[in-house]
């Protein structure tokens, strides 16, 4: 109950600021950009382009294009991080789209948009934010899975507890040399069969369905 | 598992894609050794700089120039830091970037009685950033200006005046000529002696030629 009520505080706060902003007073986001910044650039941006820099450039984007075209919103009695999300997705398109990469894994992840999110905007941003990374997590868990139990072993020490190389190679008893090894034919072995996982899931047509489904912000 | 580090007498583990050249190893699309097979001086090499780029990485300072194939690897091992929550926005950053945002959209605007206070830094920086999409248009407009103008100079430029030698300043017996004054009237009783005129002519000539090449400058003879 405690936190439904702090959630309807938040969604009031953020109704009078979209308000505010929207008569002409810009700097009344300034509150929610910063609340929300972090989720959209951990939950939604740069898991699905993989590079801090891009993600980084993408997240100023998204921010000031909401600031520009905050009077364009329409306030629907739901948190405004949806359409903040929305605009970061449609940024994170473009950009693959001009790009044109061939990485399977950023851009499975970056066709996984938009549908998910109808179910969930009602709830707490934070809540939003916490589902997709669940989500994003549930995937790279199942993909972790599949591959050796060596080469898990190796992303889940240096990549997920973030351990030194000697400390990694210390708990798996292999030289420090050894450890690279394992660790580049394990995130390899990561992006081969999360790839091979994406394109059977498309097949299937179990994957959400891609570009098609992207609506511009408005 | 062996616990020697590789050694660079083992198998190379990866086969090239179309486009790499024999011997390459293909990072994204070639075979991965099993755990505990040898690597090859090749794939060491490249584990060790891959190690290096996770360090950076997971330090913040990610290289800007990276080789496609190394960069497409990073970024799965990115992507798997961030959803684990092991790739956050730093507080200061998120700040700059909330600043950036709200300056760029000012500096479009301009100075309104209810506008945003301006940061100086993010402004230059949104500036630089929304600057960089103008980049390419800029200068393909330059480089076509450029063009244009260097079309209008040729064709609008006086003709070129070619300087031809008066044929007067030449003897006569350097110029081209007709052979009639050497060989003169044939004969009929002279028809068949075209060796004879021939000779004429070839001396004729050579004695111009050696003229020209061998006196030339001392005048004519």
């Amino acid at each position: 109950v405690a936190s439904d009520t702090a959630a309807a505080c938040k969604i009031e706060d953020e109704e009078r600021r979209v308000a505010e902003a929207q008569l002409g007073d810009l700097g009344a986001l300034r509150p929610i950009l910063e609340r929300y910044a972090s989720p959209l650039y951990g939950s939604v941006i740069l898991p699905r382009l993989g590079d801090p820099t891009s993600a980084e450039e993408i997240l100023l984007e998204t921010l000031a294009t909401a600031v520009e075209k905050i009077g364009s919103f329409t306030w629907q009695g739901k948190s405004i991080y949806p359409w903040l999300r929305q605009i970061a997705i449609n940024k994170i398109f473009d950009l693959h789209r001009h790009i044109k990469r061939s990485r399977r894994l950023v851009e499975a992840l970056s066709f996984e948009i938009g549908d998910e999110g109808d179910d969930i905007q009602a709830a707490d941003a934070q809540l939003m934010a916490d589902q997709e990374r669940r989500h994003h997590r549930q995937r790279i868990d199942d993909t972790l899975a599949e591959i050796q139990p060596r080469y898990r072993a190796a992303i889940e020490l240096r990549l997920i507890s973030e351990l030194s190389r000697e400390e990694c190679a210390t708990r798996l008893q292999v030289s420090v040399a050894t450890f690279d090894v394992l660790l580049f034919r394990a995130v390899r072995s990561f992006r081969k069969v999360f790839g091979a996982r994406e394109l059977a899931q498309r097949v299937r047509g179990a994957q959400p369905t891609p570009a098609p489904t992207v609506h511009k912000e408005q | 598992m062996s616990s020697n580090p590789p050694g660079p007498q083992g198998p190379t583990s990866a086969t090239p894609r179309a486009g790499t050249a024999p011997g390459d190893f293909d990072i994204l699309d070639g075979d991965i050794a099993a755990p505990d097979e040898v690597a090859s001086s090749k794939e060491l090499a490249l584990a060790s700089h891959f190690a290096g780029l996770i360090d950076k990485a997971i330090a913040g300072r990610t290289p800007p120039a990276l080789a496609s194939d190394e960069r497409a690897l990073l970024e799965v091992a990115t992507t798997i830091r961030s959803v684990v929550g092991r790739a956050e926005l730093a507080e200061g950053r998120r700040r700059e970037l909330v600043d950036d945002a709200f300056a760029g959209v000012t500096n479009l605007r301009g100075p309104g009685p209810r506008a945003i206070s301006e940061k100086p830094d993010g402004a230059r920086r949104s500036q630089r950033l929304r600057a960089r999409s103008w980049l390419p248009w800029t200068l393909t407009a330059t480089t076509l200006t450029m063009a244009a103008a260097a079309i209008a100079a040729l064709w609008m430029r006086p003709p070129h005046s070619v300087v031809v030698n008066a044929p007067s300043q030449i003897p006569t017996h350097w110029r081209s000529r007709g052979a009639d004054a050497v060989v003169g009237e044939i004969r009929r009783e002279n028809a068949a002696r075209a060796a004879d005129r021939l000779d004429s002519i070839y001396s004729d000539r050579l004695d111009g030629y050696r003229e020209a090449m061998l006196f030339r400058g001392q005048g004519a003879r």
